[in-house]
């Protein structure tokens, strides 16, 4: 027996010590496009990346370059949409086209672009974008001090303090050293629930808002400004045996509105009381059956909207919704960053 | 007194006098060092690596992860203008060295991204700095403690 367990640390040891070297590039880019705050505020990261170095990390990602046909691209740090066109023979309109990128200038660290050869881009189309524009972060990066002392060079100074002035003026330019998705909730609230950019980023379920006297530190900043992935995560970590489950959305027609308290269930979800929420959800459910009954949380704007169906009504329903859903995940992989540059138009605009 | 105690405080004192002369020296020296000279800055993770070659005269910098273009932009003024301004779509880098800080700024579509490098010990080829600040548009702003290294590669 103690030469059978011997034999199988062995063979768990050779396995990690052969396996090790093939899992490690996975594990540096994941960590490339997140890592510490200070690793990501490195200047290295805001440096455009040469076609030659985004082939390095299409390598690294295992991609084969001859047989681009709706490939997964993970973006790295210092990608640009100029190099990953250059490094790929792909132009940057159908980069844009394929990925939903219109009006922006901006793809995200971290996020999935979709490489595709084949097909053409409809005549006409012009995406506005600044192919230059180095890949950006959908979090703000320890937006901690609410002052920091730089001294601008003498040439941009003058920029720079129109910049800074803007900031302490302008309600909507406060945000010229925040995150463009952080910038844009703050501002505006806006509904974006359904993009969830969480889903393409690690650290990205951490929404920053960024009043930047807010936060001491960046690794403290709480989730002011929730979305409803946010919301059913909450619920999903409280359910326990509530017999409820939950989903983001309206359920579709089989699914009836809850009356509850849309401003206290956002007020206890923002301070992490998903107990309260879930409590406020049962009551408003007035003693229905649970078993089988799935939550589904909206958001809309500043307005929270829940949703009840029961599996028994809507099984049929949620059969074909479930195979819409399993079809509409890549395509909302490749999507949600296409929808967040939307938004991101707006707040650079009022950040000019 | 007796003669070794005053000689183990001359020794003493000329120590610190060498090494404050040293300090005093190394963290004002950064704006003398740059000019004219292509730096290797190694990023805070270690698997990064930027080129910088700063102008002999005037605020313009070259920051490319291209070592081949760094040097060629160190060649003559004309190559370093003909490199500058190629890479001006990318954004345009300007820095400031004074005192013991090293600031770098990048412009990009009307914004200004700023990397400062704080209390900078600049002796022989290296540029040593202890923490910098950063404020990057639409990204974030604060203070890493995280030191960085800077070499002179020519």
């Amino acid at each position: 027996m103690k030469i059978n367990n011997k034999k199988r640390l062995a063979a768990v040891l050779m396995t990690a010590v052969l396996a090790g070297p093939v899992m490690a590039p996975s594990v540096v880019l994941a960590d490339n496009a997140t890592g510490s705050p200070a690793e990501q505020a490195d200047i290295t990261n805001w440096i455009a990346n040469t076609p030659q170095q985004v082939s390095n990390n299409m390598a690294m990602q295992h991609i084969d370059m001859n047989n681009l046909n709706g490939t997964r691209y993970i973006i790295q740090w210092g990608d640009t949409l100029s190099s990953i066109s250059a490094a790929t023979g792909i132009s940057i309109a159908k980069l844009c086209y394929d990925n939903n990128i219109q009006n922006a200038n901006l793809i995200y660290a971290g996020d999935v672009l979709i490489l595709n050869r084949n097909g053409d881009v409809p005549a006409g189309y012009k995406p506005n974008v600044n192919p230059n524009a180095v890949a950006q972060t959908r979090v703000t990066i320890n937006n901690g001090p609410k002052t920091v002392n730089i001294y601008a060079p003498k040439s941009v100074k003058k920029i720079y303090n129109e910049q800074v002035d803007n900031s302490k003026t302008d309600d909507h330019s406060s945000n010229t050293f925040a995150a463009p998705a952080a910038a844009k909730e703050s501002s505006a609230d806006t509904n974006s629930d359904s993009q969830s950019s969480q889903e393409s980023s690690s650290s990205a379920s951490v929404q920053t808002k960024t009043k930047s006297a807010a936060a001491s530190h960046g690794h403290k900043r709480h989730s002011a400004l929730l979305s409803a992935a946010d919301i059913v995560s909450g619920l999903e970590s409280v359910a326990g045996d509530s017999k409820l489950s939950f989903e983001e959305g309206n359920g579709g027609d089989d699914a009836d509105s809850l009356d509850v308290d849309s401003a206290a269930i956002l007020k206890a979800a923002k301070k992490g009381n998903y107990d309260d929420v879930l409590s406020e959800i049962e009551d408003a459910l007035n003693g229905k059956d649970k078993d089988g009954t799935t939550i589904y949380i909206e958001k809309d704007g500043n307005e929270l909207h829940v949703y009840a169906s029961h599996q028994d009504e809507s099984s049929s329903k949620d059969s074909n919704k479930d195979d819409s859903d399993s079809s509409q995940q890549s395509d909302d992989d490749s999507n949600n960053q296409a929808t967040n540059d939307s938004q991101d138009t707006d707040t650079t605009d009022d950040d000019d | 007194m007796q003669k070794k105690t005053k000689v183990i405080i001359a020794v003493v004192v000329a120590i610190v006098v060498v090494l404050g002369g040293f300090y005093l020296y190394a963290s004002h020296a950064v704006a003398s060092h740059v000019p004219g000279h292509v730096y290797e800055y190694t990023s805070i993770s270690g698997n990064q690596k930027a080129y910088m070659t700063f102008a002999k005269s005037g605020d313009e910098v070259v920051v490319t992860p291209s070592k081949d273009k760094a040097l060629k932009a160190n060649g003559s003024d004309s190559a370093f203008q003909s490199v500058y301004q190629g890479e001006a779509d990318q954004g345009k880098w300007n820095y400031e060295a004074k005192g013991s800080r090293l600031t770098l700024s990048k412009t990009q579509d009307n914004k200004v991204s700023l990397w400062q490098y704080n209390h900078v010990l600049a002796f022989g080829k290296k540029i040593h700095s202890s923490s910098f600040s950063y404020q990057i548009a639409n990204a974030g702003q604060g203070v890493d403690r995280k030191a960085t290294t800077f070499e002179q590669i020519r």
